[in-house]
């Protein structure tokens, strides 16, 4: 069976491997940029645990090539999926679809084993390849995740650190393998799987990942310059309090206290209403924030929820596909 | 049990379709055995179930004298010709022959190389890119280099040309004779396993018509010619299969019990490819031994 599952898959891991290894040369420049830039802003004392305010110039350009990255960044979510596109759904849909599972289980080889040996080979190679895109993919964010915080803020620590990614990948590929047997053809099975993916993924990343644990409140006086939260916590939201009460006011109202600040600042005369001088009239007149977040600590808590998630469906997708394959196919 | 290939009670559902049911067999070693039956009859899926590929929806098949079909041990006993040729179209005909020996514990390498020299196919070459002669010249290879005791062809010669499948047919019987191999083929051309068998099998509408040794069945069955002017059929017939009306004669296709005395009729001896059509143009009529129950020391088996 080693010689076939070799025979059959060692495509799929060439073009795997110079997937992988243009993906390294595209991000290559700007990730050096950005590690260099990084390094500067350190020396500089731009960040760290007591940023210096004044750092223009390097900051700048940090923003900017990070900006022109952050557009790119989240559509690299589609590429565990890929595992289900391209591996997951042909293992079986192609030998359904060119009748060559008449030959491959006509031989001495159990349906067991075959199946067995073929998820293994497989799976091997689904894992190894997302842990050196991860691995690719972390580096490159690194500087991003050291300014912005890799838990989820902007969106693109959480999902490619980690464990995570291989999770999304191995689901893929028991997606893959499920639509292949259900489908019995690859086109079709293929765009089931990407469609199921995301299916999943979206719900995930969008209504579950917020609430893994119910997230932590931090009340605290209007902010200055300082933020109380650094930004590796996943903070959800900024809340304007009431005075003497702990009913979060409305946008609306919010908005409201805001206007007043404004305009009852004692530096309006004529000027803009500094962030300081808004925080100085909320506290005059009782007012409070608070902070609705996921604390930093709980990043690997939170990485390992996700991962369990998509490894238990994966077994779940898995087993049905294999009774259906041993039991059910012919 | 001492049956190359039984069948005991199997039967296959496809939705509310029965593709295969009530079917009893008991094939003895190292017999040719011919099935036919028209196309949509069986024969695929009746292959499909003794080699383990299809799984019975009730009744069991066994191979080589008591495996359960598509268990590991079954598996090294039977090799199989699938009617499409199945081929990895991406694999170099020497990859196929990796496939066989690496997949099976009795695959004869050297034979299947030296087999394929003789055909003349070039081994680098893709077998999607085979013509449908090599292609079926390579799965045959590969079939038959399993060593396996038992062979299922599933239509293994409708793919070819004429000339091509006289020839093919030929080269199955010279390695076959060899091993002592049982051989099971299917075919809906009735004259194609005329001259090969020695075992018939008719299915029809998804059960077993006609089952026995073919020297037995042309034995018990004959041509029958006399007068027209008798509606009864003459003393000595058991069942009359096929029976032609003219104004002159009656031509009947009778199953016989021994010699029909009565003067007025003919008889004549059948071929199978008489018999079998006979067989199919009337599908009540059936001729197979009935399913033994036999007494052992455990109870009913």
């Amino acid at each position: 069976m080693t010689w076939l599952v070799v025979r059959q898959h060692r495509g799929e891991a060439i073009v795997a491997a110079l997937a992988l290894i243009v993906l390294t040369l595209v991000v290559l420049p700007s990730g050096l940029h950005l590690h260099q830039l990084e390094a500067t802003l350190r020396t500089s004392g731009c960040i760290g645990t007591n940023p210096r305010p004044a750092c223009p110039a390097t900051f700048d350009a940090f923003n900017a090539t990070s900006r022109s990255l952050t557009g790119i960044v989240p559509w690299l979510n589609f590429l565990p999926g890929l595992a289900g596109v391209f591996i997951g759904a042909p293992l079986l849909a192609r030998e359904i679809e060119e009748g060559t599972w008449r030959l491959a289980w006509s031989q001495s080889v159990t349906r067991r084993r075959w199946l067995r040996d073929q998820l293994l080979a497989t799976g091997v190679l689904v894992v190894l390849a997302t842990a050196v895109f991860t691995a690719v993919v972390t580096w490159w964010l690194t500087p991003l995740n050291h300014v912005d915080g890799r838990f989820a803020s902007n969106g693109h620590g959480f999902d490619f650190y980690g464990i995570v990614p291989i999770g999304w990948a191995v689901l893929a590929f028991a997606i893959g393998l499920l639509a292949g047997t259900l489908a019995r053809r690859v086109v079709p099975a293929m765009a089931a799987t990407f469609g199921a993916y995301l299916a999943i993924r979206l719900p995930v990343e969008f209504l579950l990942r917020p609430r893994y644990l119910p997230p932590a409140r931090l009340w605290g006086v209007p902010p200055s310059d300082s933020q109380p939260l650094d930004p590796n916590n996943w903070i959800f939201s900024q809340d304007l309090v009431a005075p003497h009460s702990r009913s979060i006011l409305s946008s609306s109202q919010a908005d409201m206290v805001q206007h007043m600040a404004q305009a009852g600042s004692p530096k309006y005369s004529g000027q803009e209403a500094t962030q300081a001088s808004i925080a100085h009239y909320l506290q005059a007149h009782g007012y409070t924030y608070v902070f609705t977040y996921q604390p930093a600590d709980r990043f690997w808590i939170f990485q390992g929820i996700e991962t369990g998630v998509c490894l238990v469906l994966a077994s779940l997708v898995i087993i049905a596909a294999r009774r259906w394959v041993l039991r059910r196919l012919t | 049990m001492t049956a190359a290939i039984e069948a005991v009670g199997l039967g296959k559902e496809y939705g509310s379709l029965w593709a295969l049911r009530n079917c009893f067999l008991s094939i003895p070693t190292g017999r040719i055995v011919g099935l036919v039956g028209p196309n949509g009859a069986g024969k695929s899926t009746l292959l499909s179930i003794v080699m383990g590929l299809t799984h019975p929806t009730c009744g069991n098949a066994f191979v080589a004298e008591g495996l359960r079909a598509g268990t590991e041990a079954a598996l090294a006993e039977v090799a199989y010709l699938a009617q499409d040729h199945a081929l990895y179209r991406r694999f170099s005909v020497e990859d196929h022959l990796s496939l066989g020996r690496n997949l099976n514990p009795r695959f004869d390498y050297a034979f299947a190389r030296s087999r394929i020299d003789e055909v003349g196919i070039p081994l680098a070459r893709a077998a999607g890119k085979l013509s449908g002669g090599e292609q079926a010249q390579l799965a045959l290879t590969l079939a038959l280099a399993k060593r396996s005791s038992i062979l299922l062809l599933d239509e293994p010669v409708a793919s070819l040309d004429p000339m091509a499948r006289r020839a093919f047919m030929a080269q199955l019987m010279t390695t076959t004779a060899d091993t002592g191999a049982t051989v099971m083929l299917s075919s809906h051309v009735v004259s194609e396993l005329e001259r090969v068998c020695d075992y018939l099998v008719v299915l029809a509408r998804s059960e077993v018509q006609v089952a026995g040794d073919v020297d037995d069945l042309l034995a018990r069955h004959r041509r029958l010619v006399g007068p027209a002017t008798s509606t009864d059929a003459p003393y000595g017939v058991e069942a009359v299969i096929e029976r032609t009306d003219t104004a002159r004669q009656s031509s009947l296709v009778a199953l016989v019990s021994g010699p029909v005395p009565d003067p007025a009729w003919e008889s004549h001896a059948l071929s199978l490819e008489d018999l079998a059509l006979a067989y199919l143009g009337s599908p009540d009529a059936a001729c197979q031994p009935r399913p033994r129950l036999t007494v052992t020391e455990g109870g009913w088996t």
